[in-house]
């Protein structure tokens, strides 16, 4: 059996209740959520946070794995990271799912260590809206916006399909997370100097995939004071902020300049809306909605009522019966073009390949099981190669 | 009594421990009957499911240290950030506990080693069971190649052979060869 050292004095039980309590209110978590995610009762969490009973040092890393944050948070309050600030493409209910919430966070922290372990930090910083930030922006200043940040970015070079090089280019963090619910399509956040945009990863239509992530630099870029105000103002206005975060998406993906100047060059307008679209698709790799708002936002075409617009489409595709966004999307872009490979994840390789970091720590930047990264790693180790018989050359 | 024998095993360590039982039951002969582990390192998040339950048998849970001397131990070590929050925690216990530690992790080693504690990894034990004529190289370098087959590259490299163990030394350099 282990052998016990000697116990060096009383254990901080209240300034570790206390640091609990802070980390978890940070993190806008409820005893409730807490005491489910660490699997214990809410008396066990109410009694550590009132410093009636001490977790050991077991309960403490899957209190700190709960949280999002690092074991040291909870023992040294002074070290504690300072909380997030979230902006969500959700439907509102999964704003405050802790799932998320702590996900997002692990990942600020790890992208902070890895680049801090690679002595990589990102330059460039994001240039910001130069607004009052009072009341709702025209769609002259939200337009000057996407055009003042489209030129800068690169995207005219690479596509969106890369578009996690364009918001990289920027000085905006980007990476893909798996959700299996509904309505999380990306969401970014702000902690301290890092800012870091967590696009879902999706099987199908990436179309959506590059439009949540221009919508989310849209918040970042016009929306900066709903990463510091308080929660109520966010509630207030949440419609207007995602209306605008639209507009600037669709005016970062689809410049007004280039798409009247094809729609009045190809002469679109002698073909059906349908067909119209189809075309614009194929130049602005984006998706049919995304294109269909922006055609009619330049009044290029009269606008449709959604419901027969809808129909119209299930009509061209043959389909009957009801069907979802993802399939009445006409003409998708193949699922492979998008471009998945992140810094984060290239940081994270060239760490380990350097053994600057072993297997355990690229399982908790990563957060998969060590299992699951010995997997990953060893296909680093060896990577995938196709082979070619010298005749077929 | 070899040194592997009363250490505290990490979670990757463990892991290797269960493909090779796996492969040929009959290892488990030149281990304790119960490796002494975190219970946080049969968590899921720590651990894919089967692999937590088949292992569950083999581990007799260690008892981390009290709260003060673990925020002690953490501060004063000065551990790096590349070492993950688990094995940090392996440290600690093994310290406290005077425990020799198996770890797949060259810094948790180095950091072990520091306090005049033993280290090593499961190549080593394998290297030490040849050496010590328990096993023969051949079914070593089965094994090995067994765990590469399923993405355990215990020595880094994706064929290994016995000559790649018998020169392998951890933490302080890999072999050299390549597969």
């Amino acid at each position: 059996m282990p052998k016990k050292a000697a116990a060096p004095g009383p254990a901080p039980t209240n300034e570790v209740g206390n640091l609990i309590r802070k980390q978890r209110e940070a993190m806008q978590m409820t005893v409730a959520h807490l005491a489910s995610r660490v699997g214990v009762s809410r008396n066990t969490i109410t009694n550590y946070e009132a410093g009636k009973t001490e977790p050991n040092a077991s309960d403490l890393v899957r209190l700190s794995g709960a949280l999002g944050c690092a074991i040291n948070d909870l023992l040294h309050g002074g070290s504690a990271s300072i909380p997030p600030r979230f902006a969500f493409r959700a439907h509102a209910p999964l704003r405050k799912d802790p799932e998320i919430t702590v996900a997002a966070r692990k990942y600020l922290r790890a992208y902070d260590e890895i680049e801090e372990i690679t002595n990589s930090r990102l330059h460039g910083k994001l240039r910001t809206f130069d607004g009052d930030g009072n009341g709702p922006l025209t769609d002259r200043e939200i337009e000057s916006a996407a055009d003042m940040l489209r030129q800068t970015s690169g995207i005219h070079d690479t596509g969106p399909e890369n578009i996690v090089s364009v918001l990289e280019g920027l000085g905006v963090r980007t990476l893909f997370f798996e959700h299996d619910g509904k309505g999380l399509e990306g969401l970014s956040t702000i902690q301290g100097e890092m800012i870091l945009v967590m696009l879902r990863d999706r099987k199908r239509v990436i179309e959506r995939t590059i439009f949540s992530a221009a919508h989310e630099l849209g918040h970042l870029v016009l929306h900066p004071h709903l990463f510091t105000n308080n929660e109520q103002d966010e509630e207030v206005d949440t419609k207007r902020y995602e209306d605008e975060a639209n507009k600037f998406a669709g005016n970062f993906l689809v410049p007004s300049d280039e798409l009247v100047r094809i729609w009045k060059e190809e002469r679109l307008n002698r073909l059906s809306l349908f067909n119209a679209l189809i075309l614009l698709k194929r130049v602005f790799h984006v998706s049919f909605h995304c294109l269909y708002h922006r055609v009619t936002e330049l009044k290029l075409h009269a606008r449709i009522d959604g419901a027969i617009f809808i129909n119209q489409i299930k009509q061209q595709l043959g389909i009957t019966g009801p069907a979802r966004m993802d399939d009445l999307e006409p003409d998708p872009l193949n699922p492979e073009v998008l471009y998945r490979t992140t810094r984060f994840s290239r940081l994270v390789r060239s760490a380990f390949l350097q053994e600057l970091i072993g297997i355990s720590k690229v399982a908790e930047m990563f957060q998969v099981p060590v299992d699951r990264a010995q997997e990953i790693t060893s296909d680093w180790l060896r990577p995938k190669h196709e082979l070619v018989e010298l005749g077929d050359l | 009594m070899s040194w592997w024998n009363s250490a505290i095993y990490d979670t990757c360590s463990l892991i290797t421990l269960d493909k090779l039982l796996q492969d040929r039951r009959s290892l488990s002969r030149y281990f304790p009957k119960q490796v002494l582990a975190l219970e946080v390192s049969l968590s899921a998040d720590q651990m894919y499911l089967a692999t937590a339950e088949r292992m569950r048998d083999h581990v007799e849970i260690c008892p981390p240290p009290p709260l003060t001397e673990l925020a002690d131990l953490l501060s004063s070590s000065g551990l790096p950030k590349s070492l993950s929050d688990v094995d940090k925690l392996v440290f600690a216990t093994a310290v406290h506990s005077e425990l020799a530690v198996v770890t797949g992790d060259i810094r948790l080693a180095k950091a072990v080693r520091k306090r005049g504690l033993d280290v090593g990894n499961m190549a080593l034990i394998l290297q030490d069971l040849v050496r010590s004529k328990k096993l023969e190289s051949s079914l070593v370098e089965k094994l090995l190649q067994g765990l590469a087959d399923r993405k355990d590259y215990l020595l880094g490299i994706p064929n290994p052979t016995w000559n790649d163990l018998k020169d392998y030394t951890f933490p302080d350099r890999r072999s050299s060869t390549s597969g």
